[in-house]
């Protein structure tokens, strides 16, 4: 019960959007926010861009993020101030100039991790491409396991998965990638942090249905987000949408069906309403 | 010899004299002029090619250095936006030309025709030249070319024109691996070479120097028409006058005439004399036969 009633703990602000574009919102907690120029971002926050939209954040530790949709980035915490902060990119595309401490690009198939240079990346589930402008970055092939051997991608090198699952390198992005590219991904990220001092009010959209909470469910981060968006559980909307498939998620299915873990000498405990 | 033919022969002297003196110093300076001015226009031309190139390396590649690493935009190269920027002149005056003639460039298009060439190893072989001036026929006619050396004094060109293993991909991909490399820091590669008609300017110099000298020849004429008209009527009339009446006077016809006169020019002033001497002889000889 205390899970259900948990609003989101105050997290530490990580970065700022500096440019949105069309259609973008954020999600914080289960909430889905408007994203105006100016919006702090924190640790765990989820953007989303709509198709041909696009929002940029430019991070405290000064790195810059901009995504073009449709697609989401999930900004995971870092474990450490040193370590890079890592995004998880299930689709969309995601231009990123890093700054040390870096980034770490988390997506199905791999894991590129870049402290300083430039990179564009395209995900669309498991069929990733990525090119490095400029810098190097440690490519990391999550296949086998998600922390795999590491191995260097230069600058003009673009890598991409195969049919089989295996990450190919190659010098230089093919005209495909480079005709598909966002056209603004072309030139310099604009550097705007400094310009936006302003802190606009979040306005709530929405809270998280359960069909675009799923996605996140089924990832690598299943627990986390089990835990996260449990407060929707008292949306009967929501807990029907769970309750066909709540085998899935053994947190939930405590929560909503606490007499099948009651001991069997002990009076069952009365479900979530 | 008559007065007025030989005043007339000296005045003819003067003027043809003058009329080739002036004739060959005008002629002289407005193709020299013109020559300048065709030099001057090739010179303008040439800076404007070479801002082309300096605004494009400073703040033209700068902004497509993203670009660049998708796609080879051949924007940023100097020497094609300033042969680019000329094309665009050339739209409008398309007897002008701008080359950069490369020995071995990248674009096929730069390569060095022979006379070209020639140019080209003249900066290779005199690093002190700075210029070439020429003059040469061309189908539209005579052309005045000016050319400067295209010397690799930055390391940023030795990026794109040392090997084929060091130059951009993208650059690969549009030009191939065959031209344009093995260039080395300080080499003259080639020249900027403006090529500037010369008819217009010489034919506009031609044509002053005809109405100058047309209208000098029509000065030299009324002038000497007029002093011809001065001179019969203001001393050759009155003169052959005066001479006709002492002639007769000299020969004892006393009634051959009088000195009359109205003037007091220098005619008049001898007229007047004659007539008083005429008048003392006249009373000398009254006197010697009384």
């Amino acid at each position: 019960m205390a899970l259900l009633s948990a609003a989101p703990s105050a997290a530490t602000e990580i970065g700022v959007v500096t440019v949105v574009e069309g259609s973008a919102r954020l999600l914080r907690g289960a909430s889905w926010f408007k994203v105006p120029a100016g919006t702090r971002v924190e640790e765990a926050d989820i953007l989303e861009a709509a198709e041909r939209g696009q929002v940029q954040v430019e991070f405290a530790a000064g790195s810059i993020a901009d995504l073009v949709g449709s697609g989401q980035v999930y900004i995971i915490a870092a474990p450490a101030k040193t370590a890079p902060t890592a995004l998880q990119v299930p689709g969309g595309w995601l231009k990123v100039v890093a700054a040390p401490p870096g980034l770490r690009l988390r997506t199905l198939p791999l894991e590129l991790v870049i402290v300083d240079g430039v990179l564009v990346l395209h995900a669309n589930g498991a069929a990733v491409e990525f090119f490095v402008e400029s810098g190097a970055a440690k490519l990391i092939d999550a296949a086998p396991r998600p922390d795999g051997p590491a191995r260097d991608v230069k600058a003009g090198q673009y890598g991409s998965t195969s049919a089989s699952g295996a990450v190919v390198v190659v010098a230089g992005a093919p005209i495909a990638f480079a005709d598909a590219l966002p056209k603004h991904f072309l030139d310099a990220l604009p550097v705007l942090a400094a310009t936006l001092k302003a802190k606009p009010a979040l306005v709530v959209e929405r809270e998280i249905t359960f069909a675009e909470a799923e996605p996140w469910l089924a990832g690598r981060d299943r627990a986390v987000f089990e835990r996260r968006f449990s407060s929707r559980l008292r949306d009967p909307a929501f807990r029907s949408a769970v309750a066909p498939n709540v085998a899935r998620y053994p947190m939930w299915d405590r929560l909503l069906n606490p007499q099948k873990y009651a001991p069997s000498d002990a009076p069952a405990a009365a479900p979530v309403k | 010899m008559k007065l007025i033919w030989k005043f007339n022969l000296v005045l003819l002297g003067i003027f043809a004299l003058g009329f080739a003196v002036a004739g060959y110093m005008s002629y002289r300076s407005l193709q020299s002029n013109a020559r300048e001015e065709i030099l001057q226009n090739a010179r303008l031309m040439m800076e404007a090619a070479s801002s082309s190139r300096n605004y494009t390396i400073t703040q033209v590649k700068p902004l497509l250095d993203t670009q660049m690493k998708y796609h080879f935009l051949p924007q940023t190269v100097p020497a094609y936006a300033a042969t680019e920027q000329f094309n665009e002149l050339r739209k409008k005056h398309p007897d002008y030309t701008y080359k950069e003639a490369t020995l071995n460039p990248t674009n096929p298009r730069n390569r060095v025709a022979d006379w070209e060439g020639d140019v080209v190893n003249i900066f290779r072989n005199t690093s002190t030249t700075s210029e070439v001036i020429g003059e040469r026929d061309t189908p539209a006619g005579r052309a005045l070319y000016l050319s400067r050396p295209i010397q690799v004094k930055s390391k940023s060109c030795l990026d794109c024109h040392s090997t084929a293993e060091a130059a951009p991909k993208t650059m690969i991909e549009l030009y191939g691996s065959a031209n344009g490399f093995g260039w080395k820091m300080d080499e003259v590669i080639g020249a900027q070479i403006v090529s500037v008609p010369m008819n217009v300017p010489i034919e506009r110099a031609n044509k002053t120097f005809a109405t100058f000298m047309g209208s000098l020849a029509a000065v030299f004429v009324a002038i000497f028409v007029l002093l011809n008209v001065m001179l019969y009527t203001m001393v050759i009339r009155r003169v052959t006058r005066l001479a006709g009446i002492a002639n007769n006077v000299s020969l004892g016809n006393m009634d051959a005439g009088e000195f009359k006169t109205h003037s007091k020019d220098e005619i008049g002033v001898l007229t007047e004399s004659m007539g008083r001497m005429k008048a003392s002889l006249l009373q000398a000889m009254k006197m010697l036969e009384g």
